[in-house]
């Protein structure tokens, strides 16, 4: 990100590529970058250009690889929705500095030309400098759009500059499975508790909603969901990269729809880890959570046992799934991008309320 | 059905996934089914929208083996569907559910292989008995396979037990008459909440958007009336002309074919009154107030013309391509009466629209295509700005244009100030589009629809007494026009905004039609 000259501004602009700008001025760079983007140039009609823009969405970012994954996913963010995106990168231990970066991310025209874009801020800042970012994030959100705050590989720590900016935040998006500890679940659930107002999203949470749907599809009418009251056992196949946390999700979900309590740890070996709960009913039910290392698939496979009976989903390239007087059936399966993720919990799944419900129930297992 | 909610669905309603179903498609050889209905089916499976369990059985004249059946409905598929090529390992698992049946669609015996063959379906794929019938052949067959699906047993009108739903698509009727007479066979079999009655221009993103419009925001219906809209104009206009489908368009003209159904429904929207829900019932009588309050004609033929005019192009050029006259088009007779254009001037009689006339047109051949709804704003009451406003601007109004395609969006035209010295005044637009603001790709209409009526959601489908009360209004006219003595056609060139006459209809009233 080397500032260019003068002359090549516009063209690095609109190449999409990154210009360095005084903090202080960054709306004001931008409004000319935008408007010389709109001019006609010499002998050439005027270029219509747009600036959209549906959220604010506030990326922190910790470190260069961390930086250099959330810029490609943010890039593909932007081909599904416009945002206005701000990136912050802090380096509190680093000497004092603050610098920005603009840049647009298009959406081109079939033939090339750019249709529309949006805009992109980084901020870099070190040591105290770090204090006067939430004041500059302020200053750059647009007005009656929701603000979002991506956190991508940690949940926002505890301390006044963190909680300005998510107070400022409509929606909190994380992703569950990279936060190196799978305590991390009780600190999201515990942050929640804190900020009730504050829509969370997870991406690992919207990561197995196909599977949940295809989990509840298997109960819908004609067949009797009754039968899901008398579940005594289930067991769950978790693989991906990171945490387990969206295995954890999905044993949080069902025990959050189906009403378990008292969950307590019975038992844990090296890749299992077994608890019980009661059910509704008071008669026990047993959980598993198995972590199979072959694979990325999030969650693998889902058992639900009532007796010998027994209905399951089990991925690989396909799903498969099997249920008591059903044919066995295979479905696509389909791996979804962390853009594909963000774009879902910018949209109503990211305010999923049964969320928060299974998020508690899965930082229970965990805690127990 | 009295049902337990299934506790897993919950949060999951965005999902919309239906119940396991077999849809049966008479008339599965035709071109709908191969350009839009299995293909839409697909992108439904690829979506996840389907039942995990969904079926397609295919019934036509011909004897084709299943496998064939499916060979030429992938070949299809990856023609047309929305996203293409089709995937291997997902076909793989749809089309296993894809079945062929052939046979006539008067012949009861038809109808008996078929209940059987749905049946073995049934068993083996653990369907549950919910069954989708879509008619997609001629609509002189409507009422035959209606009743033959009632004679042999293949309709449950009970709400109880599996489900059985009815697709119809237009045109339902020809006439008040003929439409009578189908809604009386369908009421026969069917219950109405059974009976979807299929526009595809409903199932459009920015028709559905109207609602969202008007009623999800509080700013509009304020202004939503006689008291700040001087009128409103509906435009459909197609670049093309019938294209080789001469011989269905004389048996229609573009009354029938684009107002009775698709326009009625965009002014139906456009006006409707605030319904109480989002639900079937609560549109659908908003809806059909419209319809009953539209004035009548006069009864004097002659008088008719003042309030409708229709064309019919000759050649000309569209786009700098030549296109040939209407009455030259394979299928066409000579001496064709049949109308490719029509404008209408309609009045709603009633409180919110008193005075606000509704000018409607709809043409073939036309310059460009476009379909737009136009809300003509009143002027400012005093022009204090008169010499700021050069020329004709001086008479624009604010206009609030909701275009259906192509290009989806709305936008707002207003006056503003040009930079400079003097007070110079510009109309500028503020313009929201689909394909700037949502990224994502919108469904196919059939898409929505299709999976709407899997839910049993009738919301976007015309009942019965619409139909009627559409048709009511269509006959005067068409009645009108027969009584009349032969119309000069061709009366305007393929590729200009249609006859004099049409300009004259709203001339005469100190408005223009816009160059959309």
């Amino acid at each position: 990100m080397t500032p260019p000259d003068d002359t090549d501004r516009l063209q690095v602009f609109e190449r999409g590529d990154a210009i360095e700008v005084s903090p202080a001025r960054i709306e004001a760079e931008l409004a000319a970058l935008w408007r010389r983007a709109a001019e006609a140039r010499p002998g050439q009609i005027p270029n219509p250009v747009t600036r959209a823009c549906l959220w604010n969405l506030v990326v922190r970012v910790h470190g260069k690889d961390d930086f250099t994954r959330a810029k490609k996913v943010i890039d593909d963010l932007a081909q599904r929705i416009p945002a206005r995106t701000i990136v912050m990168r802090t380096e509190p231990d680093q000497p004092e500095g603050l610098r920005a970066w603009v840049e647009a991310n298009w959406r081109r025209r079939e033939g090339g030309g750019p249709a529309s874009g949006s805009d992109e801020v980084t901020l870099w800042a070190a040591g105290k400098a770090v204090e006067r970012v939430p004041s500059l994030v302020r200053s750059l959100l647009v007005s009656d759009a929701p603000t979002a705050m991506f956190w991508t590989t940690s949940l926002p720590s505890p301390g006044p500059i963190v909680a300005e900016l998510i107070h400022q935040a409509d929606r909190l998006i994380v992703d569950t499975r990279k936060l190196g500890d799978e305590r991390g679940l009780g600190d999201l659930c515990a942050l929640g508790l804190r900020e009730p107002e504050l829509q969370l999203a997870d991406l690992s949470w919207l990561g197995i909603s196909p599977l949940r749907g295809m989990c509840a599809a298997l109960f819908d009418a004609p067949r009797d969901p009754e039968v899901l009251e008398r579940l005594d056992r289930v067991r769950v196949v978790s693989n991906i990269k990171g945490t387990q946390a969206r295995g954890l999700l999905a044993l949080g979900w069902l025990m959050s729809r189906l009403g378990w309590s008292e969950t307590a740890r019975v038992g844990e070996e090296q890749g299992a880890r077994a608890w019980k709960a009661k059910r509704r009913d008071g008669k026990p039910v047993a959980l598993e959570l198995v972590t199979d290392p072959g694979g990325d698939h999030g969650v693998a496979g889902l058992e639900l046992h009532v007796g010998a009976d027994v209905w399951s989903l089990q991925r690989d390239t396909s799903i498969h799934v099997k249920g008591p007087d059903m044919p066995p059936r295979s479905q696509p399966a389909r791996s979804h991008s962390d853009a594909e993720l963000l774009a879902s919990a910018l949209g109503s799944r990211g305010r999923d309320t049964v969320f928060r419900d299974a998020l508690a129930c899965a930082a229970a297992l965990v805690q127990s | 059905m009295d049902e337990k909610a299934n506790p897993l669905r919950e949060g999951l309603q965005g999902e919309r996934t239906p119940a396991p179903t077999t849809m049966v498609i008479f008339g599965a050889s035709g071109d709908l089914t191969k350009r839009k209905l299995v293909p839409a089916l697909y992108s439904l499976a690829r979506d996840r929208l389907l039942p995990p369990v969904f079926n397609v059985v295919g019934v036509a004249r011909r004897e084709i083996p299943d496998e064939k059946f499916r060979d030429a409905m992938k070949e299809a598929t990856n023609k047309y569907a929305r996203r293409r090529p089709v995937e291997d390992g997902l076909w793989k698992t749809f089309s296993d559910g894809i079945f062929y049946v052939n046979g006539t669609f008067e012949d009861p015996a038809t109808y008996q292989r078929l209940k059987k063959r749905l049946e073995e379906i049934d068993k083996d794929r653990d369907t549950g008995g919910n069954r989708v019938f879509y008619l997609s052949t001629p609509p002189s067959e409507y009422p035959i396979i209606v009743k033959q699906l009632g004679a042999a047993g293949l309709i449950n009108k009970d709400k109880r037990g599996p489900s059985t739903r009815v697709i119809i698509e237009k045109p339902f009727g020809r006439d008040l008459e003929s439409a009578q007479a189908l809604n009386k066979e369908v009421h026969g079999v069917l219950r109405e909440d059974q009976t979807f009655r299929i526009d595809h221009y409903l199932g459009k993103e920015t028709v559905q958007n109207i609602l969202a419009f008007r009623f999800a925001n509080g700013i509009w219906e304020p202004l939503w009336n006689g008291r700040y809209i001087d009128h409103v104009q509906l435009t459909v206009a197609e670049s093309i002309g019938v294209e080789g489908r001469g011989g269905y368009f004389e048996q229609a003209g573009i009354l029938r074919d684009m107002v009775q159904n698709h326009m009625f429904q965009f002014l139906c929207l456009s006006a409707m009154e605030p319904p109480v829900a989002f639900e079937a019932e609560a549109v659908r009588d908003e809806k059909l107030k419209v319809l009953r309050s539209l004035r009548p004609l006069p009864t004097e033929p002659k008088d008719v013309e003042k309030f409708v005019v229709r064309g019919q192009y000759g050649r000309g050029f569209v786009n700098g391509q030549e296109v040939i006259a209407y009455r030259d088009e394979p299928g066409v007779a000579k001496d064709s009466r049949v109308e490719t254009y029509v404008a209408l001037k309609l009045s709603i009689d009633n409180w919110r629209w008193a005075g606000v006339p509704f000018y409607l047109r709809a043409g073939k051949a036309l310059p460009k295509r476009v379909t737009e709804i136009a809300i003509h704003f009143k002027r400012a009451p005093h022009a204090i700005f008169g010499q700021a406003l050069r020329g004709r601007l001086a008479d624009e109004p604010n206009v609030l244009s909701i275009r259906i395609q192509p290009d989806e969006g709305i936008s707002l035209k207003f006056f503003s100030k040009v930079p400079g010295p003097t007070m110079e005044l510009l109309p500028v637009p503020m313009e929201f589009r689909y394909g700037t603001s949502f990224g994502a790709e919108p469904p196919e209409a059939y898409e929505r629809l299709i999976l709407d009526c899997l839910l049993g959601d009738g919301t976007l489908f015309t009942r019965g007494d619409e139909v009627e009360a559409s048709w009511t209004w269509i006959d005067r006219i068409e009645k009108a026009w027969a009584a009349l003595p032969a119309p000069n056609f061709p009366n305007y060139a393929a590729g200009t905004w249609g006859p004099k006459e049409a300009d004259r209809l709203i001339e005469d009233d100190g408005r223009v039609w816009r160059k959309p």
